[in-house]
């Protein structure tokens, strides 16, 4: 039996734990505590790692890993980011400064960028259109980057499942 | 007109001939590109076991063998899962046939010069919106540089589809290009990138997801 890692990154309050939710099979695994940061409209915030799993069809596995995205646990990123299928990293666009979050995990996890299929999935771009998509492809140019970025809605499966769809069409891409 | 890929069948029953018939003849995505034959030479066999006497058809060069099992059996392989589900199987079939593609051998022809196309960044989103397979194309060439041959054999979209989203990203300036020499070599897929396209094609059957 072979086991798979996708790994969801990003700020608090991107949606990990909700993209996470919306796909795993087994009722996810989360470590959230109640949240005490008032900057923050949620109730509740991780402060381990969210994990979930899929099932495939032969008896392999997919494991699903949500980072803490408070910055302080940035040494947990580069351990589950090892040997992982993809890696999809979620902004929240209603923050301060979207592009300076993106431009954080970038940097977190450069090397693996190098050789790990990424998509950039934004969140709240239909109440916060700016910065728009082809900033953060700009900014991407900028790093010598080129990654897919699209609007995306975790609370929705099937944005979710389109996130998981870009990782595999970039994994066949290599394979040719 | 490429001839069409043969699909054989043994164990199977009345009802489940028909259906793959069925499935084979009205798929948009394998494009009748597939038939399914009782004999003789075929591409892909679709069984119940792994049987070593596979009379009456012979397996062509590269040919894959697709068993059946229940969900929840597990199999090292391409497999077709009871209770069937339709899209499971192009999945699969289109999968077969991409790595034909992709180990099929070149021999002795010259070296061909081809061009070698790469994005200079993630092109604008009214740019990829104006078809629904654009976006799926930037993917393929975000992880490198491809030729249009490249193109095609991932999306399995036509030359000339390819051709005119290359084009597009050429007058946005979005394009990088290269000439490199192409040497005619046999190919043969090493087993972790065989492990890694059956990890994919599953991937693909559980969330029940196509093309982009």
């Amino acid at each position: 039996m072979k086991e798979y890692k996708l790994v969801f990154t990003g700020t608090t309050g991107a949606g990990k734990t909700t993209a996470i939710t919306a796909i795993s099979e087994a009722p996810p695994v989360k470590t959230d505590v109640t949240n005490t940061d008032e900057t923050l409209n949620k109730k509740s915030t991780t402060v381990g790692l969210d994990f979930g799993q899929i099932n495939l069809a032969n008896g392999d596995r997919l494991r699903l890993f949500g980072t803490p995205g408070q910055t302080r646990f940035d040494f947990m990123w580069k351990i589950l980011v090892k040997d992982a299928f993809g890696i999809i990293i979620l902004i929240d666009n209603s923050r301060p400064n979207p592009l300076d979050d993106l431009n954080l995990y970038i940097d977190g996890f450069k090397q693996e960028l190098l050789t790990i299929p990424c998509v950039v999935g934004v969140g709240r771009t239909e109440t916060h259109a700016y910065p728009s998509l082809d900033e953060y492809s700009n900014a991407l140019e900028k790093l010598n980057l080129i990654l897919p970025v699209i609007s995306v809605d975790v609370r929705n499966t099937e944005d979710v499942n389109m996130l998981i769809s870009i990782l595999m069409a970039q994994t066949e891409a290599e394979l040719i | 007109m490429e001839d069409k890929l043969c699909l054989g069948y043994l164990g199977l029953i009345k009802p489940e001939i028909d259906l793959i018939s069925t499935i084979l003849r009205t798929s948009s995505r394998l494009n009748g590109e597939w038939t399914l034959v009782d004999d003789g030479e075929c591409d892909a066999l679709i069984a119940y076991n792994t049987e070593k006497d596979l009379t009456p058809f012979v397996l062509k060069n590269g040919a894959n063998l697709i068993i059946i099992k229940r969900r929840g059996e597990t199999h090292p392989g391409y497999v077709f899962l009871k209770p069937f589900r339709a899209d499971e199987l192009v999945d699969v079939l289109i999968l077969i046939k991409t790595n034909r593609s992709v180990s099929a051998p070149v021999r002795g022809e010259p070296s061909t010069p081809q061009k070698l196309y790469g994005l200079k960044k993630w092109p604008p989103n009214n740019l990829l919106s104006q078809n629904k397979h654009f976006m799926l194309l930037a993917v393929y060439l975000s992880r490198g540089t491809k030729t249009i041959e490249n193109l095609v054999t991932l999306s399995g979209q036509s030359e000339k589809f390819c051709q005119q989203f290359i084009h597009m990203l050429e007058q946005h300036s979005l394009l990088t290009e290269d000439i490199k020499q192409l040497q005619p070599e046999r190919k043969t897929t090493p087993q972790h990138i065989e492990s890694k396209k059956t990890f994919l094609s599953l991937l693909k059957s559980r969330f029940g997801i196509g093309k982009l």
